[in-house]
C-alpha cells in the first residue's frame, strides 16, 4: 500500500453528521476524517446508510445537523468549489439516451472547464486502460453494466481530481477491469490523491484500504487499520470476521 | 432462442392455447388498469416531507402509487366522460355524411325550424299563393318572418355557417315557398345519443360507403397509433416478449395473445372505434342491441388491425435496424394523428369540406373489404349475408395468416442482434476531425442539447415538427386566420407570440423532465444547477423567437407603419419573458425523484402556463403603450420571482423529505401586494354600498386591507420559521444599525428630493400639453372635492406610506434584494410601485420609489421609506391643492 499523506488537514472530515428522514434517522452523528493519499473503504451492511453519506459528501444531501467539509470546503454551501475537487462515482450510472460514450466524455470535459482537446488528452489514456476505447462510438444507453461502471470512472477521473468519492467501484466490472480499478486507485494515491470508497466486497477491502470504516444502522460502529479493528473485536484475522462481529443485529 | 417448444413439452391443445391466452390477456389487463389506477391516485398523494416512516424508508418513489378507492371512482368516471364524448363525436360525423347524402334532396332544418314548419303548417294547411286577401297576407308575413328567424336560430346554433347566416336563412325560406315540407327534413339537436333520423332510407346505400370507408380510416387510426405507440419502445428488444419466451409455450401460441392484447388493450379500440360502431348501429335503429353488437363489432375490428400490427411489428423489428425503427415510429404517430385530425375535422369543422368531397366519392364497390363490412352489414338483404361471410373469413383468416407469418419470421430466434454492445476487433480508424459545423463549435450543455434533439425522434417532433403542424393545420383549415394577420398587426403579433408560447411548452417547459435519471451527473460538475437550467432555458428561447419571427415574417403586411413596432416588439419580447416563465414553472412543477416519466410533470402546471400566455395578449391588444410598459414588467418580475423559487430549491432536488427553508421572496411580495389590493378595492365597495361617504370609506378600507395583509404576512413568514424575520422586514434594528435618528434625518432628506422632483413634474403639467389633458382625464370621473377633504389627507400622509412601504419595501425590495444587487432591486421595487399608480403619477412616483428604497437600504429600518413617502405625499398633496 502506499505512504501515507502528510497527516496534516483531513481532506474528507465530517462531524457529527446526521441525515434524518422524517422520524427515521439514516445517519446518526458521523465523525470520519480520511487524510492526504489515504484509501479508505466504507464498509456496511444493507441501508446502513453508505449511500446517504456519500450522498452528503457531495452536496446532493442537506445534512440534518453537523458538518462534512471536503479540502476545509463546506459540502452543502460551497458544493460549487467542492465539486472542483471531488469525482464521484455513483453506484447505478444512468447516462443521456442517444448521446455515444465518446460524446459524453467531451460533454463531462466542458462542464469542467476543459476543452475538447484538453480533455481528450486526459480521457485517452484512461480510456485505453479501462479498455473501453471501442466502445466510444456506440451509445451509452446500451452499455452492459460493467462498461457503464467503466464509462462513468472515466467521467469521475477526467478533471483529475484530489478526491475520489466511489460508491461500490468494482459493482458490475470483470476480473480484468477490477485489476485495472486496483492499479488505478494506487496510484491516485500515491501521487497524494484521497480515495474513499463503499463496497460490499470485505477481501478487496482488505487489500486495497489503508483503513476501513463500518457503518450498521446510520451509526460509526468503527473505523481504524485492520490492526486497530482486530483489536476491537476479536482476534481474528480477517476482515469479514470482524464485520460480521461488528455488525451483528444485536449490537450497537 | 428456439422458436419450437422444447421436447418433452405437452403439446398445445386447443384448452392450453386458451388457458395461456387468458393469462397473458389478465396480465396485461391488471398491468394496464394498474397504470390507470396509479395515474389517477398520483393526484393524492402526499406532499414531500409528511411521509409517514414507511414510506420516508423508501427515498425513492415506486413506479406506480398505491392504489386508492377514489382511484378506481375517477377511473369510472373518466371512462364513462370518455365514451360519451366519443359517441357524440360519431354521431356529428355520421350526421355531416348524411348530411351531404340528404342535401340534394333538401335542406336540414334543426328543431326550431322544424317545429315552426309544423306550426306554419297547421295555420295555414294548403299551399298559399301569394296572390291571396290581404288579410291573410299581413298574417301569413308574420308567419313568414317567425319561419325565417327559426331557421337563422338554427343557423347559428349549429354552428355550421360562419358568415353568412342570414342569407342562407333567406335561401331557405324561399325553398320552403318553393317547395313546400316536403323539400326539409328534420335534423334534430344533439341529444344524449344520435337520433335514427340520421340515417334516412333513400341514402342508405351512399351512407353504407362512406362509414365503411370511416371504419377503414378508424382501423387506419388504430393500426398507426399501435405501431407509434410511445411506451413500447420497437428500438429495444421487448423485455416481457423476451420473458414470456422463456416459457414453455409455442411461438404461435405467444403471437395470438399479442394480437388480442395489444388490440383489444389499445385505449383507441375503446374510445374511438366501439363508440363509433355503437353511434353507426344506433343510428340504423338497432336501439339497445347497438351495444352487444358493437361490442362484437369493435372486438372484430381489434383482431383485424391487431393481426396486421403483429405481422407488421415483428417484420419490423428484425428487418429494421433499431435507429431506424425509431424513425419509423415517429412517422407513424404522425400519419395516427393526421388521421385523427381527419376525423375529427370531419365531425367539427364546416370548412372541411373537401374531407367530405373526398369521403363522397367513395363508390359502393370500395366498401367490400374486411375494414368496412360492418358498415354493409346495415344494407340489409344480400349485402348483410356477404358481409356477414367476409367477416368470419377474415376474422379467421387475418390472424391465423399473421400469426403464421410471424412465426416464420422468428424461426431462427427472437433476437439476433446483442441488445448489448459487443465490440468488434478491426483496424483502429484514424483520429477523425470533428465535423466543423455547428455542433462541434457549440460546448457543454447546448452541444449537449442539440445532439439529443437531433437524435430523439420523439422530442424533435413534439419541439420542432408539432408546433410547425398545429399551427400550419389550423392556418391552412380556417382561412380567417390569415386574412386576419394580414389585415390587422395586432392580430399577426398575438399569432406570433402564440406560435412561440406554444413551441415552449414541449421545450422549455420539459428542461428538468428531459434530464431523467441522469440527472446525477448534473450535480458532479462545478456549477449551480440553476445556472446550467439557465443556459438551457436560452437555447430554447432562441428557437421560439425564431418560429415568432418567421411567423412575422411570413405575414408581413403590405404597408407596414411605425405603429405596428410597439406591437411587434411587445410580442417578441414577451416571448423571450415567456421562455423564463415556462422554463421556471416547468422546473418547479417538475419531480425529479419520480421515475415514470409521464408523471414527472404535474398537468396542472401546463395549464397555469397556458393561461398567464393568453394573458399577455392583453399587452399586445391595448392600445396604450403605458399598458404594454406596466405588463411586460409585470412579466419579467414574475420570470425573476419564479427563478428565485428554483434557486431557492435547485439543492433539495434529490431529497426526499427536505425542503427548502423559507426566505422571504419576491414572488411573496408580488402575491401581497395583489392580495392587498383586491382586498382593498372589495372592502371600498363594500363600505360604499353600506352608505358611507366615499373617502371614510376609502380610508377604513385601505387601513383595514392593510392590516389584514401585514398580519397574514407576518403570520406565515412567522409560522415557516423565516431567520430574523423583524429585522429582515425593517421593523427592528440590526445589531449594528444606525441609530433612530438618522432613518428619520434620511428619510427626510430622501423626502425632500422626491418632493422637490415633484414639485417640477407638477409645474411641467401646466405647461406640457400631453401630461395636462392626462392629469384632466384622470381626475375627470372622481371626485375633485374628495381630494381636498380631510380623510384623503389622513390617507395619503398616514395610512398609505405606512402600509405601502411595508409592502413594496419590505417584501418585494428585499425580496429582490435576497437574489441581486442594490441597484436592480431599488430599480424593481420602484417599478412594481409605479406601475399600481395611474399613468399620470408615473415618473415621480418612481423616482419616489428609488429614494424609498435608497434610504431602506442605508438604514435598515422601515421608519425611513415610511417618513419619505410621508413627505413626498404630504408635499404633493399640499401642493396640488394650491
Amino acid at each position: 500500500m502506499g505512504s501515507m499523506g502528510n497527516g496534516s488537514t483531513p481532506t474528507i472530515a465530517t462531524v457529527g453528521l446526521t441525515k434524518k428522514y422524517g422520524e427515521f434517522c439514516a445517519v446518526r452523528e458521523l465523525t470520519l476524517d480520511v487524510r492526504r493519499g489515504e484509501i479508505v473503504a466504507f464498509l456496511g451492511p444493507n441501508g446502513a446508510g453508505k449511500t446517504t453519506t456519500i450522498r452528503m459528501l457531495m452536496g446532493i444531501l442537506q445534512p440534518t445537523s453537523g458538518e462534512a467539509a471536503i479540502g476545509g470546503l463546506d459540502c452543502f454551501r460551497e458544493r460549487v468549489a467542492v465539486k472542483r475537487l471531488v469525482g464521484y462515482l455513483p453506484d447505478e450510472p444512468i447516462f443521456y439516451d442517444y448521446l455515444k460514450g465518446g460524446e459524453l466524455l467531451d460533454f463531462v470535459s466542458e462542464m469542467h472547464g476543459l476543452s475538447r482537446e484538453a480533455g481528450r488528452l486526459r480521457w485517452e489514456p484512461l480510456v485505453g486502460r479501462l479498455e473501453l476505447h471501442d466502445a466510444l462510438g456506440e451509445y451509452a444507453v446500451n452499455y452492459s453494466r460493467g462498461m457503464k461502471k467503466k464509462l462513468a470512472l472515466a467521467c469521475a477521473l477526467l478533471h483529475d481530481p484530489l478526491v475520489l468519492i466511489l460508491d461500490e467501484p468494482t459493482n458490475g466490472l470483470d476480473p480484468y477491469a477490477t485489476r485495472s480499478f486496483h492499479h488505478v486507485i494506487l496510484e491516485k494515491a500515491e501521487e497524494g490523491k484521497t480515495v474513499f470508497f463503499s463496497t460490499h466486497l470485505l477481501e478487496q477491502a482488505e487489500k486495497l484500504c489503508h483503513r476501513s470504516a463500518i457503518i450498521c444502522n446510520g451509526v460509526l460502529a468503527a473505523v481504524g487499520t485492520l490492526a486497530e479493528l482486530r483489536g476491537l473485536a476479536t482476534e481474528n484475522s480477517s476482515l469479514e470476521e470482524i464485520f460480521f462481529a461488528l455488525t451483528q443485529p444485536g449490537s450497537d | 432462442m428456439e422458436s419450437h417448444v422444447a421436447p418433452g413439452a405437452p403439446p398445445a391443445s386447443l384448452w392450453r392455447v386458451l388457458r395461456t391466452m387468458r393469462i397473458i390477456g389478465r396480465m396485461a389487463v391488471r398491468r394496464r388498469l394498474n397504470r390507470a389506477y396509479g395515474h389517477l391516485s398520483a393526484a393524492f398523494r402526499r406532499k414531500k416531507g409528511k411521509g409517514s416512516v414507511n414510506e420516508a424508508q423508501k427515498p425513492h418513489r415506486t413506479a406506480t402509487a398505491r392504489k386508492r378507492p377514489v382511484g378506481r371512482i375517477l377511473l369510472l368516471v373518466v371512462a364513462a366522460s370518455f365514451l360519451f364524448n366519443g359517441v357524440q363525436v360519431s354521431g356529428r360525423l355520421i350526421g355531416a355524411l348524411s348530411d351531404r347524402s340528404l342535401a340534394r334532396n333538401g335542406f336540414a332544418v334543426g328543431d326550431a325550424g322544424f317545429e315552426a314548419i309544423e306550426n306554419f303548417l297547421r295555420q295555414f294547411p294548403e299551399r298559399i299563393e301569394s296572390s291571396d286577401s290581404g288579410e291573410k297576407n299581413g298574417d301569413r308575413q308574420q308567419w313568414l318572418d317567425y319561419l325565417r328567424e327559426s331557421f337563422l336560430y338554427d343557423l347559428r346554433h349549429s354552428g355550421r355557417c360562419i358568415e353568412d347566416c342570414e342569407a342562407r336563412a333567406d335561401k331557405t325560406l324561399e325553398a320552403f315557398l318553393e317547395k313546400g315540407s316536403s323539400g326539409f327534413y328534420h335534423r334534430p339537436a344533439f341529444s344524449l345519443l344520435p337520433s335514427v333520423e340520421l340515417w334516412p332510407e333513400q341514402a342508405r346505400r351512399e351512407l353504407m360507403a362512406r362509414l365503411g370507408f370511416i371504419l377503414v380510416l378508424l382501423s387506419g387510426l388504430l393500426f398507426f397509433s399501435l405501431l407509434g405507440s410511445a411506451d413500447r419502445d420497437l428500438g429495444k428488444v421487448q423485455w416481457d416478449m423476451e420473458w414470456l419466451y422463456t416459457f414453455p409455450i409455442p411461438a404461435r401460441v405467444l403471437f395470438l395473445a399479442r394480437i388480442f392484447e395489444q388490440a383489444l388493450g389499445s385505449v383507441l379500440t375503446w374510445l374511438a372505434v366501439f363508440p363509433f360502431l355503437f353511434s353507426m348501429l344506433w343510428c340504423a335503429g338497432y336501439r339497445w342491441w347497438s351495444l352487444p353488437f358493437g361490442l362484437m363489432l369493435s372486438v372484430y375490428a381489434a383482431t383485424l388491425v391487431g393481426s396486421l400490427f403483429v405481422a407488421v411489428e415483428t417484420f419490423l423489428r428484425k428487418g429494421v435496424a433499431p435507429g431506424g425503427l425509431k424513425n419509423l415510429q415517429a412517422l407513424f404517430s404522425l400519419v395516427s394523428v393526421f388521421f385523427l385530425m381527419a376525423l375529427v375535422l370531419m365531425a367539427f369543422s364546416p370548412s372541411a369540406a373537401f374531407l367530405l368531397d373526398l369521403v363522397e366519392r367513395v363508390p359502393l364497390r370500395a366498401a367490400w373489404n374486411p375494414f368496412s363490412a360492418p358498415a354493409l352489414l346495415l344494407g340489409g338483404g344480400r349485402e348483410a349475408i356477404g358481409s356477414m361471410g367476409m367477416m368470419a373469413l377474415a376474422a379467421l383468416m387475418l390472424p391465423l395468416g399473421a400469426v403464421w407469418a410471424s412465426e416464420w419470421r422468428v424461426r431462427d430466434g427472437l433476437v439476433t442482434s446483442a441488445s448489448t454492445y459487443q465490440g468488434k476487433r478491426g483496424k483502429a480508424d484514424p483520429a477523425r476531425k470533428t465535423r466543423g459545423w455547428e455542433i462541434a463549435r457549440l460546448r457543454g450543455v447546448f452541444a449537449k442539447e442539440l445532439r439529443l434533439l437531433f437524435r430523439d425522434r420523439t422530442l424533435f417532433t413534439q419541439v420542432v415538427v408539432v408546433p410547425v403542424l398545429v399551427a400550419g393545420l389550423q392556418i391552412a383549415m380556417v382561412p380567417e386566420i390569415s386574412r386576419s394577420a394580414l389585415a390587422d398587426s395586432r392580430h399577426l403579433t398575438t399569432l406570433a407570440f402564440g406560435i412561440g408560447a406554444y413551441a415552449l411548452m414541449a421545450s422549455a417547459f420539459m428542461i428538468l423532465v428531459v434530464e431523467g435519471e441522469a440527472l446525477w451527473m448534473l450535480y458532479t460538475f462545478p456549477r449551480e444547477l440553476h445556472s446550467i437550467l439557465l443556459q438551457k432555458t436560452f437555447l430554447w428561447c432562441g428557437l421560439a423567437f425564431s418560429y415568432a419571427v418567421v411567423v412575422l415574417l411570413l405575414f408581413f403586411p403590405s404597408n407596414p407603419s411605425l405603429s405596428d413596432l410597439p406591437n411587434a416588439v411587445t410580442a417578441l419580447v414577451g416571448v423571450v419573458i415567456y421562455s423564463f416563465i415556462a422554463s421556471g414553472i416547468g422546473v418547479l412543477g417538475t419531480d425529479p425523484l419520480e421515475t415514470e416519466r409521464q408523471r414527472k410533470l404535474r398537468v396542472e402546471m401546463v395549464y397555469l402556463y397556458m393561461l398567464l400566455a393568453s394573458l399577455y395578449a392583453f399587452a399586445i391588444y391595448s392600445s396604450s403603450v403605458w399598458n404594454k410598459i406596466a405588463q411586460i414588467t409585470l412579466c419579467s418580475l414574475l420570470a425573476f420571482a419564479l427563478w428565485q423559487k428554483v434557486r431557492d430549491r435547485s439543492s433539495y432536488w434529490l431529497d426526499p423529505t427536505q425542503d427548502p427553508p423559507a426566505r422571504i421572496s419576491l414572488a411573496d411580495g408580488l402575491i401581497a401586494v395583489l392580495v392587498f389590493f383586491v382586498l382593498q378595492g372589495l372592502l371600498t365597495m363594500a363600505m360604499l354600498f353600506a352608505g358611507s361617504s366615499p373617502g371614510w370609506s376609502l380610508l377604513v378600507a385601505f387601513v383595514l386591507a392593510g392590516d389584514l395583509v401585514v398580519f397574514f404576512t407576518l403570520y406565515t413568514f412567522w409560522r415557516q420559521k423565516v431567520p430574523d424575520l423583524l429585522t429582515q422586514i425593517g421593523l427592528r434594528r440590526e445589531e449594528q444599525g444606525r441609530p433612530l435618528l438618522f432613518s428619520i434625518r434620511t428619510g427626510v432628506a430622501g423626502g425632500a428630493i422626491a418632493a422637490l422632483i415633484g414639485g417640477v413634474y407638477l409645474k411641467a403639467i401646466e405647461t406640457f400639453e400631453p401630461l395636462r389633458v392626462l392629469w384632466q382625464d384622470t381626475f375627470r370621473f372622481s371626485d375633485l372635492d374628495l381630494v381636498r377633504s380631510g380623510w384623503f389627507l389622513a390617507l395619503a400622509v398616514i395610512a398609505a406610506p405606512i402600509f405601502e412601504e411595508y409592502l413594496f419595501r419590505g417584501l418585494v425590495y428585499r425580496g429582490l434584494r435576497r437574489s441581486t444587487g442594490p441597484l436592480l432591486s431599488i430599480l424593481g421595487s420602484a417599478a412594481v410601485f409605479a406601475i399600481v399608480h395611474p399613468p399620470i403619477a408615473v415618473l415621480p412616483v418612481f423616482v419616489m420609489g428609488c429614494m424609498a428604497a435608497l434610504s431602506f437600504e442605508k438604514t435598515g429600518l422601515l421608519l425611513s421609506p415610511i417618513v419619505v413617502h410621508m413627505v413626498y405625499n404630504f408635499a404633493v398633496v399640499g401642493l396640488a391643492n394650491l
